[in-house]
């Protein structure tokens, strides 16, 4: 192929077709695509696997790609769990070698990075200079900035620091139809000048544009941290005492509720344990919030039960693998998670509907779960859910599920995004949204040459 | 007990697993591995090397970083080197230098660094001259028991003993001075230890460096203000912290 020789020529070494390497980004981490993988069913594989770095070859590759009519699917940390980035018959572009710090501004807290970066790298560099992103998902080890950007990430800190949409101020990206742009010419915390084309990008999963470099929020590292655990005897009434605090102005940084069956599993405690993170850099504000909260969660039904379970947490709160290898693979059993997102008035209806009617599909077994997002006017609840390993009970499961949250008014995503795996319920929750974005990205992209077609 | 930070312990280990952690794990290790860091190509990471174990027994450098930083100490190297068809009865061969109540135990090729650091702290010293497999990293090890101390990181985590580092405090008065360290790969487990021993002997470490490899190219620029404990790193003209220390003891 014509344009596979003009890549080798352009990028050497830095572009590779062989079936070794192609074989390691078929996928990202959809657990689907995981389990047919382990049943002996790779995908499809990619044509080739290219490594830019510099802005200028992202550039020049989506020229070619426009010139010769191949796809192009951006490939950051692979840790997305929804098959938005599937290479099958594409040029996956790795993105990984555009991995700087542009420069650290102390007196802005702002950070420029490239967009291939890892977000553990850019972490632990920050707190050596004594600063944070305080975005910390489960993907920490395995992400980089440009995929967290792409997928709409949020952190385990996020009731006090945010989403990811909160943290990017600026960004540099390649635009489907061959420009380079920064997305505001000057660095500013907010802007009308415009609509927030940031937001275009933000859950993009890279079918808008390639994002190359980010301007991110900073906070300097706290420097009063306190932890505590408390049960509660309803998981509905210890999501309803975090609405209680975040109304009296009382935020966590961390604030993690589970139900009965996932603090069994987790904790091997009977009752709803909650885990509260406070932080803060001023010793007078830190103490009298660990007053405010402490007093409101002991008067709706919080029973104190002290740190060692924070601390547990914090421990094994990037290790996926240890359950999948202790009790998965030896039960022949799977996994995935679903997250969604609801208001208060309607978060006891869906939890309780969820519980029960995917737990009732056949092979899957009882529902873990969590909440661990909070904000004014919901939370985002976290099911865990462990079922048969076959592709049928795999997409039944699914299918009850997205039923039940559409019609309890839930999202289908609060942080995973859509990819492959949500595609074909996408309409059903933003409406007539997706003739908007289908006309954006036909505007932008004529020739289809960007992302991996999950849903547009 | 097998020494936690021991190859024999990491034998161990391997022995419970039936398949390869890395074919379901996103890549929790990946940033501490350093062909993959170089070159940001996942097929040079543990992810790659699990399922690709011809390309493995080529590239991978078995520094171990990836099993000291797997939630379940998944332990790769052990994976390929048995796809190196490599043979696992080697046992060392050794030769006591000189008498002592405990010996300081490295390869042949140190033995006159050894010889001049034991003189000064009173060791005895055993000298393998099994030199290439510790290269390799890659042999089982069978020595009668002695009171050992590790010279280099190889011999430490091979025979699971003390790095000279974890007990210098024994030897020594109080040296009085600060430094920046270079902690190679093998020693990352032994971090608190190290850091708590040479603090007790009065060296202070205030920045300590842990992710260069030396088996890594161009790596002697990022050593050069550091004292390393990897006396492989000499080639790259680092400088080494037994040198420090003898310069120091007993003046």
């Amino acid at each position: 192929m014509e344009f596979i020789e003009s890549l080798k020529k352009k990028f050497g070494e830095r572009c590779s077709t062989e079936e070794e390497v192609l074989k390691m980004y078929w996928r990202d981490y959809w657990p689907l695509a995981i389990m047919n993988e382990s049943l002996g069913k790779d995908g499809e594989y990619p044509i080739a696997v290219i490594w830019p770095e510099y802005t200028e070859e992202v550039l020049e590759v989506v020229k070619l790609a426009n010139k010769y009519g191949f796809k192009i699917v951006p490939y950051g940390g692979g840790s997305g769990v929804t098959g938005a980035a599937l290479g099958a018959g594409a040029v996956v572009m790795d993105l990984r070698r555009m991995n700087k710090i542009i420069s650290l501004n102390e007196e802005d807290l702002t950070v420029t990075v490239e967009a291939g970066m890892y977000l553990k790298e850019l972490e632990e560099k920050l707190n050596r200079e004594g600063y944070t992103l305080r975005h910390i998902p489960q993907s920490y080890p395995e992400a980089v900035i440009g995929g967290l950007i792409s997928t709409f990430s949020i952190g385990q800190y996020s009731t006090k620091y945010g989403g990811i949409e909160d943290i990017v101020l600026n960004m540099e990206v390649v635009t489907p139809y061959g420009e380079v742009t920064w997305l505001r010419r000057n660095t500013v915390p907010r802007s009308a000048a415009g609509p927030d084309l940031k937001m275009l990008f933000m859950g993009g999963e890279g079918q808008f544009g390639i994002v190359t470099k980010a301007v991110l929020r900073i906070y300097p590292l706290p420097k009063y941290i306190w932890m505590n655990s408390y049960i509660f005897k309803d998981f509905i009434e210890a999501n309803f005492a975090v609405r209680q605090l975040l109304k009296t102005g009382a935020i966590p940084a961390v604030v993690r509720i589970y139900d009965k069956e996932d603090s069994n599993v987790r904790f091997n405690i009977d009752g709803n344990v909650m885990l509260v993170i406070l932080e803060d850099n001023n010793e007078k504000l830190h103490n009298a919030t660990i007053e405010v909260v402490s007093d409101i969660l002991a008067s709706l039904g919080g029973e104190e039960i002290g740190n060692k379970y924070v601390e547990k947490w914090l421990e094994n709160r990037f290790d996926i693998i240890s359950e999948i290898t202790k009790f998965l693979i030896p039960m022949n059993m799977w996994f995935d998670t679903i997250e969604t997102v609801v208001t208060w008035s309607r978060l006891d209806k869906l939890y309780w509907a969820f519980k029960k009617e995917v737990a009732e599909v056949e092979g899957v077994l009882p529902v873990l779960a969590h909440s661990s997002h909070f904000y004014l006017n919901g939370a985002c609840i976290y099911f865990t859910m462990i079922y048969e390993k076959n592709e049928e009970v795999y997409w039944n499961m699914w299918e009850k599920a997205m039923k039940v949250i559409l019609d309890n008014g839930g999202s289908i995503s609060h942080h995973h995004g859509v990819g492959r795996l949500k595609g074909r319920w996408i309409k059903d929750e933003i409406l007539g949204g997706y003739n908007i974005i289908k006309k954006i990205k036909s505007a932008l992209d004529s020739r289809n040459i960007l992302g991996s077609g999950g849903w547009i | 007990m097998t020494n936690r930070y021991s190859y024999q312990y990491y034998q161990k280990r391997f022995q419970s697993f039936s398949e390869a952690p890395c074919l379901y794990c996103p890549g929790n290790c990946i940033t501490s591995c350093p062909t993959f860091t170089q070159t940001r190509n996942t097929l040079y990471s543990p992810l790659g090397y699990t399922r690709s174990l011809d390309i493995a027994v080529d590239k991978c450098l078995k520094c171990w970083r990836c099993t000291f930083s797997c939630p379940v100490e998944y332990p790769l190297s052990i994976l390929v080197e048995r796809a190196a068809e490599r043979c696992r009865e080697k046992c060392f061969g050794y030769v006591i230098i000189k008498d002592g109540g405990k010996y300081l135990v490295g390869e042949l090729e140190y033995v006159n660094r050894m010889k001049v650091f034991s003189e000064k702290v009173g060791l005895g010293i055993v000298a393998l001259d099994y030199v290439s497999s510790l290269e390799n990293r890659d042999s089982s090890v069978s020595m009668e028991e002695k009171d050992m101390i590790g010279y280099s990181p190889e011999v430490s985590f091979l025979l699971g003993v003390p790095h000279y580092t974890e007990v210098i405090y024994e030897f020594t008065g109080n040296l009085d001075i600060t430094i920046k360290l270079h902690l190679p790969c093998l020693l990352l487990p032994r971090e608190t230890e190290i850091l708590s021993s040479l603090e007790k002997t009065g060296v202070t470490v205030e920045e300590i460096v842990k992710d260069v490899c030396i088996r890594i190219e161009n790596t002697g620029e990022k050593l050069k203000d550091l004292y390393t404990l990897c006396p492989r790193a000499l080639e790259t003209g680092a400088k080494l912290l037994d040198d420090l220390l003898i310069q120091l003891i007993g003046t």
